[in-house]
């Protein structure tokens, strides 16, 4: 297991690299720079801004000089966030998006799951068909479409919560946009469970269990929880990321003070260190939650353990 | 009706509701189960052997359905609700199956799939258990045991675990042991071993085994009667070795005469029996193995032979009434 965890950390190594190199070059590739906006800068002015910021180099020199302060955990200045560094403008952003993400992924396994569930048990009953539409509907209806209504029909109309802004993460201020990242997430979440439970229900171990007279619960709980669980797990470690940096859309909309935003107007302004800091970081969270589903498959799985 | 009957079946029907229309996987099946023998089950795939005892279980999918009467020492067990069939379930009656390597669940250690019948049915504390799991591991030759208690299926080699499975089944001292082709997914030797066991435990135990399978060989070697599926009907039944000396149906003389024998020259040909079994969805009037019968004549179109002695515990359901022996091996 520890083996398992320490190859994965180093074969984890080339592809950052890999990332970081592409998305270096590819950036440079798109026309035009972080100062080419649609008000000219005099060109002493933008010979002197881009000197500052050793874009008059080489690309090799700029790549490597960018390496060089990766490796000390320095992602540089903004460009456009002018007088911040990406490392400010990150540690401002993330804990938001792990915040609300943290709580709509908790919020789609405590009701998902069990829904899930329920409707394996009820298999092509009323309770089935109903919970399944429900989560078609959940995953199908976009978010920005579900958000405004939201708003519309709980803020505006009836007044019971806030409409956006962060108010440095008060409990009220988070229910909209926590409740409108989970709504497809429980969908998910469900459809998988129900799946998984049908399928390991029909495993000839659960016949094994009922014909040794258990009950029902324990054949459930017991028998077939545990590896109704593992397509859960292989789809939480994708999941987990995508809810916590594919919040963009729900962070515009409800004005949080999230990364999602700094990602799109880094890309559209060119703003090589943030789009690189913000990828970076993106894709070292993909590395870490894909190992832990990783680990948590061998927590559950023996024979996953003992390979 | 045999006064030392275990298990009594009357008039088992299974049928299976699907999207083109119910499937009759069993029709009016009558036999009985005697304390401490071993009732071998025989029939090609699809004859209903494995839905029977699945019915008698009540662990038939949830599109099957059962009707008749089925009575363990009298007491009638058939569509019991589930909280009465958890009690007698892995208690009075056990099962195994097919295939050992899935009909163990791979998330648990083997000592708590075994533990969790005795903290069940007879409310014994886990080390308890475990005591008495290990003395049954020891009794089907499993050495070792305790060590082997915390390692988990896939550590085991397919006929150890079948060997779990059946030690598991006896942990409750059943009455009635159902074996679903418990040695089919095994390789010859182990089958052997496994054969041998089964039947050393039913003399310890006085256990009675149902031994359902293809195999005319294990039956052969297991059982003290034998009874022949086709098409969910039972079609022969008579003891083991007045069915293989004299056998009096032509669906048994086909299954017979396909199985290769050591005392003919290989270059002798196998019988085979032509054509395929019928479909389970029609339910034709007459017997249903009449389109592949050697001896069929006019009445076996139109009339089902019913199940009938024909002298000394043997019963057929053939109209047939001449010498048997016309089938000859593939040209």
């Amino acid at each position: 297991m520890i083996r398992l965890v320490l190859r994965r950390l180093l074969v984890a190594i080339p592809t950052l690299l890999v990332i970081i190199t592409l998305s270096f070059f590819l950036l440079r590739a798109a026309p035009g720079g972080p100062f080419t906006e649609a008000r000219r800068l005099p060109p002493q002015v933008l010979a002197n801004v881009e000197r500052m910021y050793h874009l008059n180099e080489p690309v090799w020199d700029q790549y490597g000089r960018y390496l060089t302060h990766i490796l000390r955990g320095d992602f540089g200045p903004s460009y456009v966030y002018r007088s911040t560094t990406v490392n400010a403008l990150i540690e401002q952003g993330l804990p938001v998006d792990l915040t609300i993400g943290g709580f709509a992924l908790g919020l789609a396994l405590l009701i998902g799951m069990p829904l899930g569930m329920l409707a394996a048990l009820r298999q092509n009953h009323a309770w089935d068909y109903v919970s399944m539409a429900g989560a078609m509907a959940g995953i199908s209806v976009p978010n920005f479409v579900v958000a405004p209504l939201l708003i519309l029909l709980l803020a505006v109309k009836a007044h019971w919560l806030p409409a956006g802004s962060w108010s440095n993460g008060a409990p009220d201020h988070m229910v909209l946009p926590v409740v409108t990242l989970a709504l497809p997430l429980i969908a998910y979440v469900a459809r998988l469970m129900r799946g998984s439970m049908v399928e390991v229900l029909n495993s000839p171990f659960i016949r094994t269990a009922r014909a040794k007279g258990l009950p029902e619960r324990t054949v459930i709980l017991r028998h077939a929880l545990r590896p109704a669980l593992m397509p859960l797990i292989s789809f939480l470690g994708p999941a987990v990321v995508n809810t916590l940096t594919g919040s963009i859309v729900v962070e515009e909309i409800f004005g949080l003070p999230g990364i999602g935003r700094f990602f799109v107007d880094g890309a559209l302004n060119r703003d090589y260190t943030l789009v690189m800091g913000v990828t970076i970081l993106y894709a070292m969270l993909i590395i870490a939650f894909n190992l832990i589903a990783d680990v948590l498959y061998g927590v559950l799985d023996p024979r996953v353990r003992q390979q | 009706m045999a006064a030392d009957a275990l298990l009594e079946v009357r008039n088992l029907s299974v049928r299976f509701a699907t999207g083109d229309g119910p499937v009759y996987a069993v029709n009016d099946l009558d036999l009985e189960v005697r304390r401490g023998e071993v009732l071998g089950m025989v029939g090609e795939s699809g004859s209903g052997k494995s839905q029977t005892w699945l019915a008698v279980m009540g662990l038939l999918a949830k599109n099957g359905r059962a009707e008749g009467s089925v009575c363990l020492g009298g007491k009638e067990i058939l569509n019991l609700p589930q909280r009465a069939l958890t009690r007698l379930r892995g208690d009075r009656m056990a099962m195994i199956f097919q295939d050992p390597m899935t009909a163990m669940n791979p998330f648990l250690t083997v000592g708590r799939q075994m533990t969790e019948v005795l903290e069940w049915h007879r409310h014994l504390s886990r080390r308890e258990a475990r005591a008495r799991c290990v003395a049954a591991l020891e009794s089907v030759h499993i050495s070792d045991a305790a060590r082997r208690l915390s390692m988990y299926p896939h550590e085991f080699s397919g006929g150890m675990r079948q060997r779990v499975m059946i030690a598991t089944a006896l942990l409750t001292e059943p009455e009635l042991l159902i074996c679903d082709e418990p040695t089919t997914a095994l390789d010859v030797t182990v089958q052997a071993q496994i054969l041998a066991l089964l039947d050393e435990l039913r003399q310890r135990f006085g256990t009675a085994i149902v031994l359902v399978t293809h195999d005319l060989g294990v039956i052969a070697q297991l059982a003290d009667r034998v009874t022949v599926m086709y098409a969910g009907r039972q079609v022969e039944q008579a003891e083991v070795h007045s069915l293989y000396g004299a056998y009096r149906h032509p669906y048994t003389e086909g299954l017979l005469r396909s199985v290769p024998r050591l005392d003919e020259p290989r270059s002798a040909r196998l019988a085979t029996i032509p054509g395929r079994p019928p479909d389970l969805a029609s339910r034709p009037a007459g017997c249903p193995f009449e389109p592949r019968c050697a001896y069929v004549t006019e009445i076996c179109r139109q009339q089902m032979p019913p199940l009938v002695s024909v002298g000394d515990a043997h019963l057929r359901a053939c109209h047939y009434d001449g010498a048997l022996g016309r089938l000859e091996p593939d040209a």
